[in-house]
């Protein structure tokens, strides 16, 4: 348990943090568009 | 983390971490704000993806409890309130399978309260949002007053100032924005924090002075120690509060239905499930390995931001107390949006429905009033740990067997939705507050006792409720 905790969880976590900025983008893209009116409401 | 506790030896660069987050949540308010209507703002016309599904609820879940709590407790009982914990997990994973999927397919209901209605009547769904405001201003406050107190000892300004500072900015940027908007500043609160924590953790074990093994049967040491200082039925009712105390409040029921899809639901909670797990895990240890770095005798408390003070060069300390920060602001916001959605939905729209502008209009100012009352209420906030179970204890008993019973269509009359209610809460209240938990029995369960024989009387008075024919059913 104590190297799951203490390297492996961490390791996930940060896999996990950077994917979500990465679909983060995509998301504030969109709510950009849908702000200016470009896509269909 | 108690006021004025020494100072938390902020340099220049460190400050200029915390600026630029706040500079960047501002930049974020501005890209994500205006709503055109209150459906946009409470449910983000129903188009929130899986990954921010997720990474909204996980934010929403790991608040100042799950983070800064935890790791006091890691460091004073080693894993044992991680396994006390699990359970919260397993419910989240639970709501995800059997609960968001029958949510989300509510497409025109914005709120608990509205599910509520169509099984219940009016009635149910104004005590819904009576229940809803209460409990969301509860957490605000409490959230309000730990970052509040952690803003006092980096800056060293009076209470008032800090309590406004915290609560006050997570209001400007929910109340500009709507749900869609808190969603991408959770998602990027969310990030921020799980990168810099996980990170000083691997810091920590990289230097740490003793092997990872020695540090192991310190954990097991720890549990030990911790396990048996607890009698068995208080660990009982501490793991029982965590399995049910929050099971579809209302910022996890509002993901739900803004999700694009049930599916993106249902996986946006078993994702946020399995992270809880491998985030207290996380959070749990960093408390363990302290006893490496820090002198006997630290505060519990302050654990979390003295492990990063010990580990972290300047700056990279500052963006370590940004991260604390986004993790009280983003479970803050949540709370907020679902407060003010709650209270112009449920309250104000069962006495006198508003027009689409003005309740859009009304939900903003209440995100402001939710705020206010919360910063006034933070002042008599208990402990965390104590305040989070109060909560949980009202919420279960109250909400749990009604709101199922909706979801999966049994046989309901108004009466059961009200009486159920009424019974569980009261129970709960009069058992924990009244009575002082006799013998130990935790107050969720009385009150979820109470719950149910309310439930069971209320069915056989009167009708199963038909929305169709009721007066005033309209949307």
């Amino acid at each position: 348990l104590i190297v799951l905790t203490t390297i492996v969880f961490p390791v996930v976590a940060i896999a996990a943090g950077v994917a979500v900025i990465r679909a983060l983008i995509k998301f504030v893209i969109e709510i950009q568009r849908d702000l200016r009116g470009e896509r269909p409401r | 983390m108690t006021a004025g506790d020494g100072g938390m030896g902020v340099t220049p660069l460190d400050a200029a971490a915390i600026i630029g987050y706040f500079a960047l949540m501002a930049v974020f308010g501005y890209l994500t704000r205006r709503n055109r209507t209150f459906q946009e703002f409470a449910v983000g016309r129903h188009s929130v993806p899986t990954l921010m599904i997720f990474a909204s609820l996980a934010a929403t879940i790991v608040g100042p409890g799950f983070s800064v709590g935890f790791t006091a407790k890691g460091y004073s009982t080693g894993y044992l309130f991680y396994f006390l914990c699990l359970p919260y997990a397993f419910q989240t994973v639970a709501s995800g399978v059997f609960l968001a999927p029958r949510l989300t397919r509510h497409r025109d209901c914005t709120t608990l309260g509205d599910v509520m209605r169509k099984s219940y009547g009016r009635f149910a769904q104004f005590l819904t949002g009576l229940v809803s405001v209460g409990l969301l201003m509860g957490f605000t406050a409490i959230m309000g007053k730990i970052g509040g107190s952690m803003l006092q000892s980096i800056t060293g300004w009076p209470l008032w100032t800090c309590l406004i500072a915290v609560t006050g900015s997570t209001a400007l940027l929910t109340f500009t924005g709507g749900l869609r908007a808190t969603i991408a500043t959770e998602a990027l609160q969310f990030s921020l924090f799980s990168i810099a924590v996980p990170a000083m953790l691997l810091v920590a074990a990289w230097r740490s002075p003793v092997t990872l093994a020695e540090q192991g049967v310190r954990a097991w040491d720890l549990t030990a120690s911790g396990f048996d200082a607890m009698g068995s039925l208080a660990l009982f009712g501490v793991a029982i509060s965590f399995l049910l105390g929050e099971v579809l409040l209302p910022p996890y029921a509002n993901r739900a239905l803004a999700a694009k899809s049930s599916r993106a639901s249902v996986s946006g909670f078993l994702l946020a499930g399995a992270y809880t797990v491998v985030w207290l895990g996380i959070v749990a240890v960093l408390g363990v390995l302290a006893h490496s770095y820090l002198p006997d005798g630290v505060a519990a408390d302050s654990v979390f931001v003295a492990m990063g003070k010990a580990l972290l060069p300047a700056g990279v300390y500052g963006v370590l107390l940004a991260a604390v920060i986004a993790i009280v602001m983003s479970s803050q916001e949540s709370v907020l949006n679902s407060g003010a959605v709650a209270f112009v939905r449920d309250v104000v729209g069962v006495l006198s429905p508003p027009s689409e502008r003005s309740a859009l209009l009304l939900a903003k100012v209440s995100t402001l009033g939710v705020a206010a009352v919360a910063i006034y209420a933070a002042q008599f906030a208990p402990s965390i740990i104590d305040g989070l179970l109060i909560l949980y204890s009202i919420w279960a008993p109250t909400m749990l067997l009604p709101l199922v019973a909706a979801l999966y269509g049994w046989r309901t009359t108004p009466a059961a939705g009200w009486l159920a209610m009424a019974l569980g809460g009261g129970t709960s209240l009069a058992w924990q507050a009244g009575l002082g938990e006799p013998a130990g029995v935790p107050a969720i369960l009385v009150g979820m006792l109470g719950s149910l024989v309310g439930f069971l009387i209320g069915r056989t008075m009167g009708e199963p409720f038909e929305e169709s024919t009721a007066q005033g059913a309209s949307d």
